[in-house]
């Protein structure tokens, strides 16, 4: 692991966190993670490995047992408001729950306390930034499921946070959706953690990759060598992603 | 509006036939047997015209305006900024849940579950199939709040912090216009009904 980077511009410093749920000891277990500015890292395991805990730890949303989170070198408050860290979650309908797509993005900026102008130029940006300009007056719940998730990542851009926190990102998006996604996300150069299944989407965004396993970092460097490493994929539950694969298995044609 | 209507016309229905009838001392028609008496005659038209006169308002009001305008207008008029948000919680994610219940009845259905054999387990099951929605609607209204409090919501260490999320309505010159046209209006109504008596 890579505890004992230089702290020196460091966007996300975590020791010795670990964390239990009342109904599930034992999710997170002493995870040290130092993030520098500009990293985007995948952080990739199995369902209930604790990659949303995690996220949720970080953010102050949740309250850790022990360890200590570092955002920009200033500690992460459970419950405090922090405009530099973002969290895109994992169902956009959670996200948004403005009255309008626009009324949703500019939230977050006024209660930053911007003034007016301020606020609807960043809604204009992050909406166009995210190709949803056409949606600003749209109600959420009449978006379709890529658009949802396009306007959440808008809701979360508004603010300019410095570190962005993507759970899932790609979740029940089209193809169409996730390569407009991967685009985005590419062209974004904010640190960023990306929880993912998709490992294919994490290889192509990601400039360096973790596994979670049962609440423990297992693996952490580049992503074509920790994903490539079949041996330690399969230890963890994972499969290398296709694009790495040497030799497709192609289908059985049909019998008779 | 006509069909809109109809269903409290029922309600509406029974009191006009049934006071008339039913209430007073004067009588102001002797149909055989059925007298019809002036009292309960004059409070069922009061009644009807009241009652047609609200609804007739309301449906005009919510079906010519979106309804956070409506919500807005409330709020400007001292409606609590809790209730506005609740209502507005409750509009947005009304959709949500009957999606998520119209979901999980179909998943019943396809494993055979009907719901009209009325029996002690498919009273369970449907007890159940409540608790769930309850449940999830609950762990939702938690991941909401989550994802409002990362974007500052309620955050007292900031003066800019809003926690309404309804902000009340702004009138501008085209509503003082028509508010005025309306005034004017009801004051020839009034002066109308007082000079011809």
């Amino acid at each position: 692991m890579n505890t004992n980077l230089p702290g020196a511009g460091a966007a996300l410093r975590i020791s010795g966190l670990s964390f239990s749920y009342p109904a599930r000891r034992g999710v997170l277990h002493d995870v040290g993670l130092v993030v520098r500015l500009g990293e985007r890292v995948g952080v990739i395991g199995l369902n209930g490995s604790g990659k949303t805990t995690l996220f949720f730890l970080i953010c102050g949303i949740l309250k850790r047992e022990t360890g200590e989170v570092l955002v920009f070198d200033r500690p992460v408050v459970p419950g405090r408001f922090r405009p530099d860290l973002g969290l895109v979650f994992q169902n956009p309908d959670d996200q948004l729950f403005s009255p309008t797509v626009g009324d949703d993005v500019a939230f977050g900026p006024l209660n930053m306390g911007l003034p007016p102008d301020e606020v609807t130029a960043r809604v204009h940006e992050a909406l166009k930034t995210t190709g949803c300009l056409a949606l600003r007056e749209r109600a959420p719940h009449h978006l379709s499921g890529g658009e949802k998730r396009m306007a959440a990542i808008a809701c979360v851009l508004a603010m300019r946070p410095r570190l962005l926190l993507y759970d899932e990102p790609d979740a029940n998006l089209d193809l169409r959706a996730r390569r407009r996604l991967i685009q985005l996300l590419q062209a974004s150069g904010e640190t960023m953690l990306l929880a993912s299944h998709d490992l294919d989407l994490v290889l192509e965004v990601c400039t360096r990759v973790l596994i979670l396993d049962a609440g423990r970092v297992v693996a952490d460097g580049l992503p074509h060598e920790v994903m490539d490493d079949a041996a330690l994929m399969e230890a963890h539950g994972l499969e290398p992603p296709w694009s790495l694969r040497a030799s497709i298995t192609k289908p059985h044609p049909p019998k008779g | 509006m006509l069909t809109r209507l109809s269903y409290p016309s029922v309600f509406l229905l029974a009191v006009v036939v049934l006071l008339p009838v039913a209430a007073g001392e004067t009588p102001l028609l002797h149909l055989g047997p059925i007298t019809l008496w002036e009292e309960g005659s004059a409070a069922a038209l009061l009644i009807a015209g009241r009652l047609g006169a609200i609804l007739t308002l309301s449906l005009v009001l919510l079906g010519t305006s979106p309804l956070l305008t409506t919500i807005r207008a409330m709020r400007a008029l001292g409606l609590p900024a809790t209730l506005a948000d609740m209502m507005l919680f409750f509009l947005r994610y009304l959709q949500d849940l009957a999606d998520q219940l119209a979901a999980m009845q179909t998943a019943m259905r396809l494993r055979g579950f009907r719901t009209h054999r009325l029996n002690w387990r498919t009273l369970k099951v449907v007890a159940a199939l409540a608790g769930s929605l309850l449940v999830r609607s609950y762990a939702q209204s938690e991941r909401v709040l989550q994802a409002m409090v990362l974007r500052g919501y309620g955050d007292t260490s900031r003066a800019h912090s809003r926690t309404a999320l309804v902000l009340a309505f702004r009138a501008g010159l085209f509503d003082v216009l028509a508010l005025c046209g309306t005034l004017a209006v009801a004051v020839g109504l009034v002066a109308a009904q007082v000079v011809f008596g």
